[in-house]
């Protein structure tokens, strides 16, 4: 931001010209200075008076007054002068020496992702991070969501009381854990295991099979011919009924077990 | 016999290691069906559950369905 030395452009330059438009051009009037500095932000000291102060200056006084009033001391220039900061407010340039990282929580726009993350631990309620605000009870909390529902702090609701111990017992408890943390699972009625070996066809030699098919040995799903390398017609897959005697596919006709009911 | 291809599957699925086990296997089995032929056992169901029942017996686990 060096300008460039009056000496020498100084003759060069009529009065005449529009000169406000021109932001690096040197000026001989001080009024015209005045000006400029106001409009390209130059500082006023370096533009007017390269030896002294502009309140030193007293014949150039009157008219260093309208720049002086609108520029004051020099240190409101400096924003200016330095990195372009318009997105930034004023605020977090003074807070910004002490805590650098303490603005940027207060730009939502820049950070989606941090917001996002906040915003994803105020959803799940174990603690009651919205009313005290504070960053060591929003740490506490994080940690808390990791624990599970029986290993949380003591300090929560989760103490036993009257109205808990009857939810305990009736099995509403597992229904208000569910609710306290959106990412468990809810709850559902028990499912016996079903082990896969169940889908083989040796499944029939088991001593259970009468009992567990409702086919019996005349199953499709157990007794059938169907050749597991062969790919079916798709006519007869659409829907359809395949004609065609040289058809390479496979056909529900000839994966059938002689005697077998037909599926249902 | 209705399903006798059923009854087929499930004979011939040798359990079997060795070829004395395998051996084994088929002279029981031929017996099976000469008792149920004697006794005029004419439902593939019952032969079935029959063939199923000696297959328990001859690997010693009810529950060793798989042939490993």
């Amino acid at each position: 931001m060096k300008q460039t030395p009056p000496a020498v452009n100084e003759p060069v330059v009529p009065a005449t010209l529009g000169l406000d438009n021109f932001d690096n051009s040197p000026l001989s009037s001080t009024g015209q200075s005045a000006n400029l500095a106001t409009s390209s932000g130059i500082k006023l000291a370096e533009c007017a008076s390269p030896t002294g102060s502009v309140e030193e200056s007293g014949a150039d006084e009157d008219s260093m007054s309208i720049s002086s009033d609108e520029s004051g001391d020099a240190e409101t220039y400096e924003p200016e002068m330095g990195v372009p900061l318009e997105g930034i407010p004023a605020k977090l340039d003074a807070e910004d020496e002490d805590e650098p990282y303490e603005p940027m929580a207060d730009l939502p726009t820049q950070l989606t992702s941090s917001e996002s993350f906040i915003a994803h631990s105020e959803v799940v309620p174990l603690n009651d991070a919205k009313t005290t605000g504070s960053r060591d009870s929003r740490e506490e909390s994080e940690v808390a969501d990791d624990l599970a529902p029986e290993l949380q702090p003591t300090g929560q609701s989760t103490a036993p009381s009257a109205s808990t111990q009857l939810r305990n017992y009736h099995g509403e408890y597992l229904q208000l854990t569910s609710k306290q943390d959106g990412n468990l699972p809810t709850y559902r009625p028990y499912v016996p295991y079903e082990s896969p070996l169940k889908t083989f066809k040796a499944y029939r030699y088991h001593p259970e099979y009468s009992k567990n098919v409702s086919q019996g040995y005349r199953s499709w799903t157990y007794s059938h011919n169907i050749n597991t390398d062969k790919e079916f017609c798709p006519w007869e897959t659409s829907g359809g009924v395949c004609n065609d005697v040289d058809c390479e596919y496979q056909h529900f006709k000839d994966v059938e077990l002689s005697g077998m009911c037909p599926p249902t | 016999m209705a399903g006798d291809k059923l009854l087929v599957q499930l004979g011939t699925e040798n359990p079997g290691k060795t070829d004395e086990e395998k051996q084994k296997w088929n002279v029981g089995l031929k017996e099976l069906i000469k008792n149920l032929r004697n006794q005029r056992v004419a439902d593939s169901d019952i032969v079935a559950a029959s063939i199923a029942e000696y297959r328990r017996k001859f690997r010693g686990d009810d529950y060793a369905i798989l042939n490993l």
